[in-house]
């Protein structure tokens, strides 16, 4: 498999000289095209910056990030929108959904501001709505439809450039358990089905385990990795749940 | 803890509200310098023995008051949108187990002492700009009168006790508020336009509504301008009162309708996939459906405030400017005194008036006249001779004529040459507001001679119409009077007499109310008849004020004209700038707020991969929408209200209002306009763009390198 995201001893500090936190120290990691990777750690571990410096939103203190070839980390400013636009999908916590602007407008946007011929637009939409199971929902503002079906909007908008990578922040945390299993659903049809690369970042043990390889980090550093391999996703859980254990500190959701 | 919350809070709100509290000094400082005028310790205006200036003063105090009540409707409003913006905040309070009246004390000391600190501001302020007002009035009364600052402490306590009144008041408000709102209403606080959850047929019927009331406001406008104008190029006041009631009427209705239509062509271009699917024009069509739908209301009132704002500034000083230019024409004497016949029944009762005791009793009072003319008026024919009870309409008087040696006396009187008649001819004195070239094509086409009764031709002139200013006295609530030889008028029966006088030194003001009210004592006891016979009958007639009325002096007519023109060209100046600076605060307001709400909007586009200047672009023509669209409807609305006086005032706007008047009129208040409406905007813009900036300000590469230098020591 074509490697998608290779990081390359990435570095992240905050603050001057005289008061220096690591929020990231040394991590090197890839990705492979069709890879379905979460991310675990306890809060501060670093998880959410490096996602961030991942997509080109924060900047690294030292280190490389390839995607598809391409150096992130030398990208100039003007450039930096239209490798996001291009080439990353996201899906938030709490959707990022705009309000003003119905299910479809929302995911339309995304083929919109790629300058996707006006024509094709709606056809595009509905494909994926059927396919992610929101066609009923597609004229309602955000606010008139539930969390699962915000977040699998969010999806939708996500994947509708079939970006070469999607990244994740806590997809399932702002929904119940019921939305969650429909959202990892989605997520894992996208992956397989669609082919989608994606990068999860995840407290919760139960949606890690819809991933195929998982990353612990503790302190800004990887301390260790697990794949699924042929295993079940009950017997990863439980892999997981003993790695998380192993690990220690913070708090995790283990359910 | 709870002190440094308060200030914490007071300097978020200076931060946040940053154009309130502008607002609020530029409020105050003009309330403070309109009001000063008023202070019984401005002895700069202490007026003289020629002028007094109680009239004005207080119209100013009553006027800047009412219109001033305008304050407590926006400190409530903007009170309240504080409170609303602030309910996520008071809800951790509440959570956290503040008491609700312990919040509602802090959010009322917080608005009171921020309200409190801008008034300050403006008593300073307005203490500068007091010295210039009163120097402007000072100066339409003493041309040579210079600028002197003062100080009022009464003002200052009017100003203080107002503004703090409303604090009060909107802060009680408040306060109710906090008590009552539950803590499940703050949490849950609805952000989403209520717009959005709104049927098509609601906006299609609002539609309707706004093309029918503006459709009519046009037709109204039309029908008024076309068909009811007389030759003065004017239109009768209760013909114009009806017209211009109905087109503002419409205009209002039209307004409160006005932002549906707008959310309808809103939908409708959301509808066309061609455009909307064009970059993030979406989000621009998805952001002002939103604004336009669930401010409809706030955008409503704000257009008709901007409206009455721009009609103020314009019409104001425009009846002001007609006013003065009328003063001169009217008052070119220094005692003009009035005469009818209306209320006489017989035509034998009408009476010879010998004006000699006005001359008497004016040299009584010392004020000696140096040229006079008796002006008698007849009618040409006597058989037109009318009374209360045959006349078909008040003004259903007969034609009447006057001697051409009172003619010429007026004229000379009045500083002009004196105009030869022949004794076979006559021609036409013209009201000064008429239309000179139509009147004249009119006599001229029509037949050039009259028959009197007695079977005397008289022809008219080869000049055949005058229309210089001789005051309005020669005419009989009639546009023009005939002038004849005197010859002729020997023949004709008398209709009234009018008296013009100059005098040598001006009547003192003081003495104008005395001298009228012993005219008036004399005329009743040396024709006492004409009370007897005709007083008890008509004096409940509306119309009827006495036979002798009225008495005018030039002093007290160029005092209160004067100073009424002042006062409303003040007026007119301060509600303009009041209203106008009000909207434009609320409209700033909703756009820096709004920025703060959509900073999650704008990060989140900038992480789908939107370019910075796109989404600096979107955020620019939304602000444009929001803040222009208003203005511009105020303003074609303003236009067409504006039209409908010039409609009703016909050549006397354009006879009246000299170029420096006209420049005074519309310049001035175009410039001021301008000046408020791109400081409000810039001032908006300007902190919507520090808030985009500061959303999407990714750490710079600059940080990036003196994080590895540092890491190496090299820093």
């Amino acid at each position: 498999m074509k490697e998608i995201l290779r990081l390359e001893h990435i570095q992240k500090y905050y603050g001057d000289q005289g008061n220096l936190t690591k929020a990231i120290d040394d991590i090197s990691f890839s990705v492979h095209a069709g890879e379905f990777v979460g991310i675990m750690g306890a809060s501060g571990s670093g998880k959410t910056t490096m996602l961030n410096c991942i997509s080109t939103i924060d900047t690294v203190s030292a280190g490389h990030i390839f995607l598809d070839g391409t150096d992130v980390t030398e990208l100039k400013e003007k450039d930096l929108a239209r490798f996001r636009r291009e080439n990353l999908g996201f899906v938030f916590q709490d959707f990022h959904l705009l309000d003003t602007l119905t299910v479809s407008e929302n995911i339309a946007l995304a083929l919109t501001i790629n300058q996707v011929p006006a024509a094709q637009i709606d056809g595009k939409v509905r494909e994926m709505a059927e396919t992610l199971g929101i066609t009923d929902i597609l004229e309602k503002y955000p606010y008139q439809v539930s969390g699962g079906q915000k977040q699998r909007c969010a999806c939708a908008r996500a994947i509708i450039n079939r970006p070469k990578l999607i990244l994740a922040d806590e997809p399932t945390g702002a929904l119940d358990s019921h939305s969650s299993q429909m959202l990892l659903g989605t997520m894992q049809s996208m992956n397989e089905q669609l082919g989608a690369t994606i990068l999860m970042v995840t407290h919760d043990a139960f949606s890690a385990s819809y991933a195929n390889r998982i990353l612990f980090l503790r302190d800004g550093m990887i301390f260790t990795e697990i794949r699924k391999g042929s295993d079940s996703q009950n017997v990863f859980f439980e892999k997981i749940l003993d790695t998380l254990t192993m690990l220690g500190g913070g708090q995790m959701d283990v359910c | 803890m709870y002190a440094k919350l308060f200030r914490t809070n007071i300097r978020k709100a200076l931060q946040d509200y940053v154009i309130y509290f502008f607002t609020l000094v530029i409020s105050s400082t003009l309330f403070f310098a309109f009001l000063s005028l008023t202070s019984r310790y401005n002895d700069i205006l202490g007026g003289n023995g020629n002028y007094s200036l109680t009239l004005f003063q207080d119209t100013i105090l009553y006027a800047v008051l009412a219109i001033s009540v305008i304050f407590l409707a926006l400190i409530r409003y903007i009170s309240s949108y504080m409170l609303k913006q602030r309910s996520r905040e008071f809800s951790v309070y509440m959570i956290l187990g503040m008491e609700q009246r312990t919040i509602a004390k802090h959010f009322f000391g917080e608005t009171f002492l921020f309200g409190m600190a801008a008034v300050a501001a403006g008593c300073v302020f307005g203490t500068l700009l007091s010295g210039i007002v009163t120097t402007f009035v000072l100066r339409t009364i003493t041309p040579t009168a210079t600028f002197r600052l003062g100080f009022y402490p009464d003002t200052l306590l009017i100003t203080g006790l107002f503004f703090g009144g409303c604090f009060l008041l909107a802060g009680l408000w408040n306060v109710r508020r906090i008590y009552k709102i539950k803590l499940m209403d703050l949490l849950n606080e609805k952000r989403t336009g209520e717009g959005q959850n709104r049927k098509m047929r609601y906006y299609i019927v609002f539609s309707l509504i706004a093309v029918l009331c503006f459709g009519m406001v046009g037709v109204v406008l039309y029908r008024f301008a076309n068909g009811n104008s007389i030759y003065a190029g004017s239109i009768p006041e209760e013909i114009s009162n009806r017209y211009q009631a109905a087109a503002i009427v419409a205009a209002i209705v039209g307004i409160f309708s006005l932002y549906h239509a707008a959310a309808l062509i809103l939908i409708v271009i959301r509808r066309r996939k061609k455009w909307k699917n064009r970059n993030i024009n979406s989000v621009l069509l998805g952001n002002l459906f939103h604004k336009v739908s669930s401010t409809a209301k706030v955008l409503s009132i704000s257009t008709l405030a901007i409206t009455i704002a721009l009609v103020a500034f314009v019409i104001f000083p425009m009846l002001a400017e007609i006013t003065t230019g009328y003063l001169d024409y009217r008052m070119p004497y220094d005692v003009m005194i009035y005469n009818t016949y209306m209320y006489i029944d017989e035509i034998d009762d009408i009476p010879q008036i010998d004006f000699s005791f006005v001359r008497e009793i004016l040299q009584e009072h010392d004020v000696v006249v140096s040229e006079e003319v008796s002006q008698r008026s007849y009618f040409v024919w006597e058989r037109d001779f009318n009374t209360v009870d045959t006349r078909e309409y008040w003004r259903d008087l007969p034609r009447l004529a006057m001697r051409i040696s009172d003619y010429n006396a007026m004229r000379s009187m009045a500083g002009r040459e004196p105009v030869p008649l022949e004794e076979n001819e006559f021609f036409l004195h013209l009201d000064y507001e008429m239309d000179l070239e139509s009147v004249a094509d009119s006599v001229g086409s029509g037949n050039r001679s009259i028959q009197l009764d007695d079977g005397t031709i008289l022809k008219l002139a080869d000049t055949a119409v005058y229309q210089d200013p001789l005051g309005t006295y020669l005419f009989h609530h009639e546009d023009s009077i005939l002038v004849f030889p005197d010859s002729v008028c020997d023949h004709l029966h008398l209709a009234r007499t009018c008296y013009y006088a100059n005098t040598e030194t001006a009547v003192p003001y003081r003495l104008c109310d005395t001298i009228r009210n012993e005219i008036a004592a004399s005329f009743r006891s040396r024709y006492p008849y004409l009370f007897e016979r005709y007083e008890a009958k008509y004096q409940a007639d509306r119309h009827y004020n006495s036979f002798l009325d009225p008495i005018r002096f030039r002093t007290q007519e160029n005092n209160d004209v004067t100073l009424t023109a002042t006062s409303v060209r003040l007026l007119g100046i301060y509600s303009g700038i009041i209203f106008f600076i009000l909207c434009m605060t609320v409209l700033a307001l909703h756009l820096t707020t709004d920025s703060l709400d959509q900073q999650t909007q704008y990060r989140i586009l900038y992480q789908l991969g939107v370019e910075r200047k796109d989404i600096a672009r979107m955020v620019n023509r939304q602000c444009l929408c929001y803040f222009f669209l208003p203005c511009l409807a105020a303003f074609v609305i303003a236009l067409l209200l504006i039209d409908s006086f010039v409609i009703r005032y016909g050549h006397k706007v354009f006879t009246y209002m000299g170029s420096i008047g006209f420049q005074f009129g519309v310049w001035i208040p175009g410039i001021l306009i301008l000046v408020i409406l791109a400081g409000y905007y810039g001032a908006a813009i300007y902190t919507v763009k520090r808030k985009l900036n500061q959303t999407l300000h990714p750490i710079s590469r600059q940080k990036k390198y003196l994080h590895i230098f540092s890491i190496n020591g090299i820093v």
